[in-house]
Protein backbone atom coordinates (compact mmCIF):
# COMPACT_ATOMS: atom_id res chain seq x y z
CA UNK A 1 0.00 0.00 0.00
CA UNK A 2 1.04 3.61 -0.57
CA UNK A 3 0.61 5.47 2.73
CA UNK A 4 -2.21 3.09 3.67
CA UNK A 5 -3.91 3.56 0.29
CA UNK A 6 -4.76 0.63 -1.96
CA UNK A 7 -2.81 0.28 -5.25
CA UNK A 8 -6.00 0.67 -7.28
CA UNK A 9 -9.15 2.35 -6.02
CA UNK A 10 -12.22 2.53 -8.22
CA UNK A 11 -15.00 4.76 -6.94
CA UNK A 12 -18.47 5.10 -8.50
CA UNK A 13 -17.28 4.13 -11.98
CA UNK A 14 -19.61 4.38 -14.96
CA UNK A 15 -18.98 4.40 -18.68
CA UNK A 16 -21.81 5.39 -20.98
CA UNK A 17 -21.63 4.92 -24.73
CA UNK A 18 -23.89 4.66 -27.74
CA UNK A 19 -24.36 1.41 -29.61
CA UNK A 20 -26.59 0.45 -32.53
CA UNK A 21 -29.16 -0.90 -30.06
CA UNK A 22 -29.18 2.18 -27.82
CA UNK A 23 -27.27 3.93 -25.06
CA UNK A 24 -25.49 1.52 -22.73
CA UNK A 25 -24.17 2.14 -19.24
CA UNK A 26 -21.31 -0.04 -17.99
CA UNK A 27 -20.16 -0.75 -14.42
CA UNK A 28 -23.20 0.81 -12.72
CA UNK A 29 -21.15 2.87 -10.24
CA UNK A 30 -18.56 0.16 -9.54
CA UNK A 31 -16.55 0.59 -6.32
CA UNK A 32 -13.60 -1.68 -5.60
CA UNK A 33 -10.09 -1.64 -4.20
CA UNK A 34 -7.04 -3.72 -5.02
CA UNK A 35 -4.41 -4.03 -2.33
CA UNK A 36 -0.65 -4.25 -2.87
CA UNK A 37 0.47 -7.69 -3.96
CA UNK A 38 -3.07 -8.79 -4.80
CA UNK A 39 -3.87 -10.74 -7.99
CA UNK A 40 -7.36 -9.66 -9.01
CA UNK A 41 -9.33 -11.03 -11.95
CA UNK A 42 -12.03 -8.99 -13.64
CA UNK A 43 -14.52 -11.59 -14.78
CA UNK A 44 -17.72 -11.66 -16.76
CA UNK A 45 -19.00 -12.66 -20.18
CA UNK A 46 -17.94 -10.94 -23.41
CA UNK A 47 -19.23 -7.40 -23.80
CA UNK A 48 -19.61 -6.45 -20.13
CA UNK A 49 -16.68 -4.01 -20.27
CA UNK A 50 -13.70 -5.94 -18.89
CA UNK A 51 -11.30 -4.46 -21.46
CA UNK A 52 -12.84 -1.01 -20.93
CA UNK A 53 -12.18 -1.29 -17.18
CA UNK A 54 -8.53 -2.29 -17.76
CA UNK A 55 -8.16 0.59 -20.24
CA UNK A 56 -9.68 3.07 -17.77
CA UNK A 57 -7.31 1.92 -14.99
CA UNK A 58 -4.41 2.34 -17.45
CA UNK A 59 -5.69 5.79 -18.42
CA UNK A 60 -6.19 4.77 -22.05
CA UNK A 61 -9.90 5.59 -21.86
CA UNK A 62 -11.82 8.16 -19.85
CA UNK A 63 -14.83 7.10 -17.77
CA UNK A 64 -18.18 8.93 -17.94
CA UNK A 65 -18.36 9.14 -14.17
CA UNK A 66 -16.45 8.21 -11.03
CA UNK A 67 -12.75 8.18 -10.25
CA UNK A 68 -9.91 5.68 -10.56
CA UNK A 69 -6.90 6.15 -8.31
CA UNK A 70 -3.72 4.22 -9.07
CA UNK A 71 -0.83 4.39 -6.59
CA UNK A 72 -2.50 7.41 -5.01
CA UNK A 73 -2.95 9.32 -8.30
CA UNK A 74 -6.32 10.00 -9.91
CA UNK A 75 -5.73 8.77 -13.47
CA UNK A 76 -9.07 10.21 -14.62
CA UNK A 77 -7.92 13.74 -13.83
CA UNK A 78 -4.28 13.69 -15.00
CA UNK A 79 -3.13 15.57 -18.08
CA UNK A 80 -2.04 13.53 -21.07
CA UNK A 81 1.75 13.81 -20.73
CA UNK A 82 1.80 13.19 -16.95
CA UNK A 83 -0.50 10.21 -17.40
CA UNK A 84 1.66 8.73 -20.19
CA UNK A 85 4.80 9.11 -18.10
CA UNK A 86 3.09 7.67 -15.01
CA UNK A 87 1.78 4.70 -17.01
CA UNK A 88 5.22 3.97 -18.45
CA UNK A 89 6.89 4.18 -15.06
CA UNK A 90 4.36 2.39 -12.85
CA UNK A 91 2.30 0.06 -15.02
CA UNK A 92 3.00 -2.85 -17.32
CA UNK A 93 0.37 -3.76 -19.89
CA UNK A 94 -0.46 -6.94 -21.75
CA UNK A 95 -2.98 -6.15 -24.45
CA UNK A 96 -5.53 -8.40 -26.03
CA UNK A 97 -3.80 -9.86 -29.09
CA UNK A 98 -0.28 -9.04 -27.78
CA UNK A 99 0.19 -5.84 -29.84
CA UNK A 100 3.86 -6.32 -30.68
CA UNK A 101 5.65 -4.20 -33.27
CA UNK A 102 6.18 -6.41 -36.31
CA UNK A 103 9.17 -4.45 -37.65
CA UNK A 104 11.14 -5.09 -34.43
CA UNK A 105 12.77 -8.28 -33.19
CA UNK A 106 11.62 -10.03 -30.02
CA UNK A 107 14.56 -8.45 -28.15
CA UNK A 108 13.72 -4.95 -29.40
CA UNK A 109 10.02 -5.40 -28.55
CA UNK A 110 10.82 -6.40 -24.97
CA UNK A 111 13.46 -3.68 -24.66
CA UNK A 112 11.06 -0.98 -25.91
CA UNK A 113 9.62 0.24 -22.53
CA UNK A 114 13.19 0.65 -21.24
CA UNK A 115 14.13 2.61 -24.38
CA UNK A 116 11.13 4.88 -23.76
CA UNK A 117 12.27 5.37 -20.14
CA UNK A 118 15.76 6.19 -21.42
CA UNK A 119 17.40 3.49 -19.29
CA UNK A 120 21.18 3.18 -19.81
CA UNK A 121 22.08 0.74 -22.58
CA UNK A 122 24.03 -1.84 -20.49
CA UNK A 123 21.23 -2.02 -17.92
CA UNK A 124 18.62 -2.14 -20.64
CA UNK A 125 20.34 -5.05 -22.38
CA UNK A 126 20.87 -6.89 -19.10
CA UNK A 127 17.24 -6.56 -17.98
CA UNK A 128 15.94 -7.58 -21.39
CA UNK A 129 18.17 -10.65 -21.52
CA UNK A 130 17.17 -11.66 -18.00
CA UNK A 131 13.46 -11.48 -18.69
CA UNK A 132 13.81 -13.26 -22.04
CA UNK A 133 15.75 -15.98 -20.28
CA UNK A 134 13.02 -16.31 -17.64
CA UNK A 135 10.41 -16.80 -20.35
CA UNK A 136 12.63 -19.20 -22.31
CA UNK A 137 12.73 -16.80 -25.25
CA UNK A 138 16.47 -16.10 -25.51
CA UNK A 139 16.81 -18.36 -28.55
CA UNK A 140 14.08 -16.34 -30.27
CA UNK A 141 15.56 -12.95 -29.36
CA UNK A 142 16.44 -12.02 -32.93
CA UNK A 143 13.26 -13.46 -34.46
CA UNK A 144 10.38 -11.25 -35.50
CA UNK A 145 6.92 -11.64 -33.92
CA UNK A 146 5.39 -12.89 -37.19
CA UNK A 147 7.56 -16.00 -37.04
CA UNK A 148 6.42 -16.95 -33.52
CA UNK A 149 3.43 -18.99 -32.41
CA UNK A 150 0.49 -17.16 -30.76
CA UNK A 151 1.57 -18.54 -27.37
CA UNK A 152 5.14 -17.31 -27.83
CA UNK A 153 3.90 -13.90 -28.92
CA UNK A 154 1.83 -13.70 -25.74
CA UNK A 155 4.92 -14.58 -23.69
CA UNK A 156 6.85 -11.78 -25.43
CA UNK A 157 4.01 -9.37 -24.59
CA UNK A 158 4.12 -10.42 -20.93
CA UNK A 159 7.92 -10.12 -20.87
CA UNK A 160 7.64 -6.61 -22.34
CA UNK A 161 5.13 -5.66 -19.64
CA UNK A 162 7.38 -6.97 -16.86
CA UNK A 163 10.77 -5.69 -18.03
CA UNK A 164 10.32 -2.35 -16.22
CA UNK A 165 9.35 -4.16 -12.98
CA UNK A 166 6.06 -2.27 -12.75
CA UNK A 167 4.16 -1.89 -9.51
CA UNK A 168 0.92 -2.72 -11.31
CA UNK A 169 0.61 -5.31 -14.09
CA UNK A 170 -2.53 -5.03 -16.22
CA UNK A 171 -3.45 -7.95 -18.44
CA UNK A 172 -6.32 -8.11 -20.89
CA UNK A 173 -7.34 -11.66 -21.76
CA UNK A 174 -3.79 -13.08 -21.56
CA UNK A 175 -4.96 -16.50 -22.75
CA UNK A 176 -7.54 -15.23 -25.26
CA UNK A 177 -7.22 -16.85 -28.68
CA UNK A 178 -4.77 -19.51 -27.47
CA UNK A 179 -5.23 -23.25 -27.95
CA UNK A 180 -5.56 -25.57 -24.94
CA UNK A 181 -1.87 -26.55 -25.00
CA UNK A 182 -0.72 -22.92 -24.92
CA UNK A 183 -3.22 -22.12 -22.14
CA UNK A 184 -1.82 -25.03 -20.11
CA UNK A 185 1.69 -23.57 -20.45
CA UNK A 186 0.71 -19.97 -19.81
CA UNK A 187 -1.58 -20.48 -16.79
CA UNK A 188 1.10 -21.80 -14.38
CA UNK A 189 3.50 -19.21 -15.81
CA UNK A 190 1.10 -16.43 -14.80
CA UNK A 191 0.83 -17.93 -11.33
CA UNK A 192 4.65 -18.02 -11.16
CA UNK A 193 4.86 -14.40 -12.33
CA UNK A 194 2.62 -13.32 -9.46
CA UNK A 195 4.79 -15.25 -7.03
CA UNK A 196 8.08 -13.86 -8.37
CA UNK A 197 6.96 -10.39 -9.48
CA UNK A 198 5.42 -9.71 -6.05
CA UNK A 199 3.61 -6.75 -7.61
CA UNK A 200 -0.10 -6.19 -8.00
CA UNK A 201 -1.87 -7.81 -10.95
CA UNK A 202 -5.21 -6.84 -12.46
CA UNK A 203 -6.30 -9.25 -15.18
CA UNK A 204 -9.41 -9.27 -17.35
CA UNK A 205 -10.54 -12.73 -18.39
CA UNK A 206 -13.61 -14.69 -19.32
CA UNK A 207 -11.86 -17.97 -18.61
CA UNK A 208 -13.03 -19.46 -15.33
CA UNK A 209 -9.91 -21.63 -15.19
CA UNK A 210 -7.62 -18.63 -15.40
CA UNK A 211 -9.71 -16.61 -12.94
CA UNK A 212 -9.15 -19.41 -10.41
CA UNK A 213 -5.42 -18.62 -10.15
CA UNK A 214 -6.21 -15.06 -9.04
CA UNK A 215 -6.56 -14.29 -5.35
CA UNK A 216 -9.81 -12.39 -5.91
CA UNK A 217 -12.49 -11.98 -8.56
CA UNK A 218 -14.16 -8.73 -9.52
CA UNK A 219 -17.28 -9.81 -11.38
CA UNK A 220 -18.69 -7.25 -13.82
CA UNK A 221 -22.46 -7.11 -14.17
CA UNK A 222 -24.20 -7.07 -17.52
CA UNK A 223 -24.44 -3.59 -19.10
CA UNK A 224 -27.60 -1.61 -18.53
CA UNK A 225 -29.49 -0.03 -21.40
CA UNK A 226 -30.47 3.47 -20.37
CA UNK A 227 -32.13 4.25 -23.66
CA UNK A 228 -33.23 1.77 -26.29
CA UNK A 229 -33.48 2.65 -29.94
CA UNK A 230 -36.96 2.96 -31.32
CA UNK A 231 -37.33 1.34 -34.71
CA UNK B 1 17.98 7.41 -27.84
CA UNK B 2 14.32 7.74 -28.65
CA UNK B 3 11.73 5.00 -29.10
CA UNK B 4 9.91 7.05 -31.75
CA UNK B 5 12.70 6.15 -34.19
CA UNK B 6 11.00 2.74 -34.39
CA UNK B 7 8.07 4.42 -36.16
CA UNK B 8 9.98 4.81 -39.40
CA UNK B 9 12.15 2.00 -40.62
CA UNK B 10 11.78 2.29 -44.37
CA UNK B 11 11.13 4.90 -47.04
CA UNK B 12 7.54 4.65 -48.33
CA UNK B 13 6.28 5.31 -51.86
CA UNK B 14 4.20 8.22 -50.59
CA UNK B 15 7.24 9.81 -49.01
CA UNK B 16 9.06 9.38 -52.32
CA UNK B 17 6.15 11.18 -54.03
CA UNK B 18 6.46 14.11 -51.62
CA UNK B 19 10.22 14.24 -52.13
CA UNK B 20 9.78 14.27 -55.93
CA UNK B 21 7.17 17.04 -55.65
CA UNK B 22 9.59 19.12 -53.55
CA UNK B 23 12.47 18.46 -55.99
CA UNK B 24 10.36 19.50 -59.00
CA UNK B 25 8.95 22.62 -57.31
CA UNK B 26 12.32 23.77 -55.98
CA UNK B 27 14.07 23.14 -59.30
CA UNK B 28 11.29 24.91 -61.23
CA UNK B 29 11.52 27.92 -58.90
CA UNK B 30 15.28 28.13 -59.37
CA UNK B 31 14.91 27.90 -63.17
CA UNK B 32 12.02 30.38 -63.34
CA UNK B 33 13.76 32.75 -60.94
CA UNK B 34 16.82 32.88 -63.17
CA UNK B 35 14.88 33.32 -66.37
CA UNK B 36 14.80 36.56 -68.31
CA UNK B 37 11.56 35.65 -69.98
CA UNK B 38 9.33 35.79 -66.95
CA UNK B 39 8.06 38.74 -64.97
CA UNK B 40 8.06 38.82 -61.17
CA UNK B 41 4.27 38.65 -61.15
CA UNK B 42 4.05 35.49 -63.26
CA UNK B 43 6.97 34.03 -61.29
CA UNK B 44 5.08 34.54 -58.02
CA UNK B 45 1.96 33.04 -59.55
CA UNK B 46 3.65 29.91 -60.88
CA UNK B 47 5.71 29.39 -57.75
CA UNK B 48 2.60 29.88 -55.58
CA UNK B 49 0.83 27.15 -57.55
CA UNK B 50 3.80 24.80 -57.33
CA UNK B 51 4.13 25.16 -53.60
CA UNK B 52 0.42 24.84 -52.97
CA UNK B 53 0.92 21.44 -54.62
CA UNK B 54 3.80 20.64 -52.25
CA UNK B 55 1.66 21.64 -49.25
CA UNK B 56 -1.24 19.43 -50.36
CA UNK B 57 0.98 16.44 -51.21
CA UNK B 58 2.81 16.70 -47.87
CA UNK B 59 -0.49 16.96 -45.99
CA UNK B 60 -1.91 13.98 -47.88
CA UNK B 61 1.25 11.88 -47.40
CA UNK B 62 1.49 12.50 -43.69
CA UNK B 63 -2.26 12.02 -43.14
CA UNK B 64 -1.99 8.59 -44.79
CA UNK B 65 1.17 7.84 -42.84
CA UNK B 66 -0.51 8.83 -39.57
CA UNK B 67 -3.44 6.49 -40.33
CA UNK B 68 -1.12 3.61 -41.22
CA UNK B 69 0.98 4.15 -38.06
CA UNK B 70 -2.03 4.46 -35.72
CA UNK B 71 -1.40 1.08 -34.11
CA UNK B 72 2.34 1.69 -33.60
CA UNK B 73 1.64 5.14 -32.16
CA UNK B 74 -0.97 3.71 -29.77
CA UNK B 75 1.41 0.95 -28.60
CA UNK B 76 4.24 3.43 -27.99
CA UNK B 77 1.88 5.80 -26.16
CA UNK B 78 0.52 2.95 -24.03
CA UNK B 79 4.09 1.95 -23.13
CA UNK B 80 4.86 5.48 -21.96
CA UNK B 81 6.06 7.43 -25.02
CA UNK B 82 4.94 11.06 -24.81
CA UNK B 83 2.77 12.51 -27.54
CA UNK B 84 5.25 15.36 -28.00
CA UNK B 85 8.11 12.93 -28.77
CA UNK B 86 6.01 11.08 -31.35
CA UNK B 87 4.91 14.36 -32.91
CA UNK B 88 8.57 15.35 -33.10
CA UNK B 89 9.36 12.06 -34.87
CA UNK B 90 6.73 12.74 -37.56
CA UNK B 91 7.93 16.33 -38.04
CA UNK B 92 11.58 15.28 -38.11
CA UNK B 93 10.74 12.79 -40.82
CA UNK B 94 9.01 15.58 -42.79
CA UNK B 95 12.06 17.81 -42.25
CA UNK B 96 14.44 15.11 -43.56
CA UNK B 97 12.37 14.61 -46.72
CA UNK B 98 12.03 18.37 -47.26
CA UNK B 99 15.73 19.17 -46.78
CA UNK B 100 16.84 16.36 -49.10
CA UNK B 101 14.19 17.38 -51.66
CA UNK B 102 15.31 21.02 -51.47
CA UNK B 103 19.00 20.23 -51.94
CA UNK B 104 18.35 17.95 -54.90
CA UNK B 105 15.89 20.48 -56.36
CA UNK B 106 18.38 23.37 -56.12
CA UNK B 107 21.10 21.23 -57.70
CA UNK B 108 18.86 20.14 -60.60
CA UNK B 109 17.50 23.66 -61.07
CA UNK B 110 21.00 25.13 -61.11
CA UNK B 111 22.19 22.51 -63.59
CA UNK B 112 19.30 23.17 -65.99
CA UNK B 113 19.73 26.96 -65.66
CA UNK B 114 23.42 26.46 -66.42
CA UNK B 115 22.60 24.47 -69.54
CA UNK B 116 20.22 27.22 -70.62
CA UNK B 117 22.99 29.77 -70.03
CA UNK B 118 20.87 31.61 -67.51
CA UNK B 119 23.08 30.95 -64.54
CA UNK B 120 24.53 34.45 -64.50
CA UNK B 121 21.10 35.56 -63.33
CA UNK B 122 20.88 32.91 -60.65
CA UNK B 123 20.94 34.83 -57.41
CA UNK B 124 21.16 33.83 -53.77
CA UNK B 125 17.72 35.39 -53.34
CA UNK B 126 16.22 33.04 -55.93
CA UNK B 127 17.73 29.97 -54.28
CA UNK B 128 16.82 31.26 -50.83
CA UNK B 129 13.25 31.90 -51.93
CA UNK B 130 12.94 28.42 -53.48
CA UNK B 131 14.32 26.72 -50.35
CA UNK B 132 12.18 28.81 -47.97
CA UNK B 133 9.00 28.15 -49.99
CA UNK B 134 9.77 24.39 -50.08
CA UNK B 135 10.43 24.20 -46.37
CA UNK B 136 7.40 26.27 -45.47
CA UNK B 137 4.91 24.42 -47.68
CA UNK B 138 6.15 20.87 -47.00
CA UNK B 139 6.61 21.36 -43.28
CA UNK B 140 3.28 23.21 -43.09
CA UNK B 141 1.45 20.35 -44.79
CA UNK B 142 3.06 17.80 -42.47
CA UNK B 143 2.26 19.91 -39.40
CA UNK B 144 -1.43 20.16 -40.37
CA UNK B 145 -1.59 16.37 -40.87
CA UNK B 146 0.21 15.45 -37.63
CA UNK B 147 -1.84 17.86 -35.51
CA UNK B 148 -4.49 15.11 -35.53
CA UNK B 149 -2.20 12.90 -33.43
CA UNK B 150 -3.89 14.10 -30.25
CA UNK B 151 -7.30 12.86 -31.48
CA UNK B 152 -6.14 9.23 -31.40
CA UNK B 153 -8.30 7.07 -29.11
CA UNK B 154 -5.72 4.69 -27.68
CA UNK B 155 -8.17 2.26 -26.08
CA UNK B 156 -10.10 1.81 -29.33
CA UNK B 157 -7.00 1.38 -31.50
CA UNK B 158 -5.47 -1.22 -29.16
CA UNK B 159 -8.63 -3.34 -29.22
CA UNK B 160 -8.41 -3.84 -32.99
Amino acid sequence: MIDGQPIVKVDGLTKVFDTESGTVSLFNGLCTEIAEGEFAAITGPTGVGKTTLVNIVAGLEKPSGGTVTVLGKDVTAMDDDSLTEFRGRSMGMVFQGSQLLGNLSVFQNVELPLVIQETDEPERKRKTQEILDFFGLLRKASSHPQTLSVGERRKVAIARALVTEPKLLLMDEPTGGLDAAAVNILTPLLRGIHYLHKGTILMATNSLGLARIASREIPIMRPRFIMKCRL
Amino acid sequence: MNASRYLFTSFTKLEALTAVEIVVSTAATVILGSSLLISWFSLALSVGGLFLGVFLVAMFTFSIQMSSKKREVAILRALGAKQSSLLRAFLLRAAHITVVGCLVGVAIGYFIALLAAECSLLSTETVGFAVAASLFSSFGGAAVATSKLSDLRLGEVLRQ
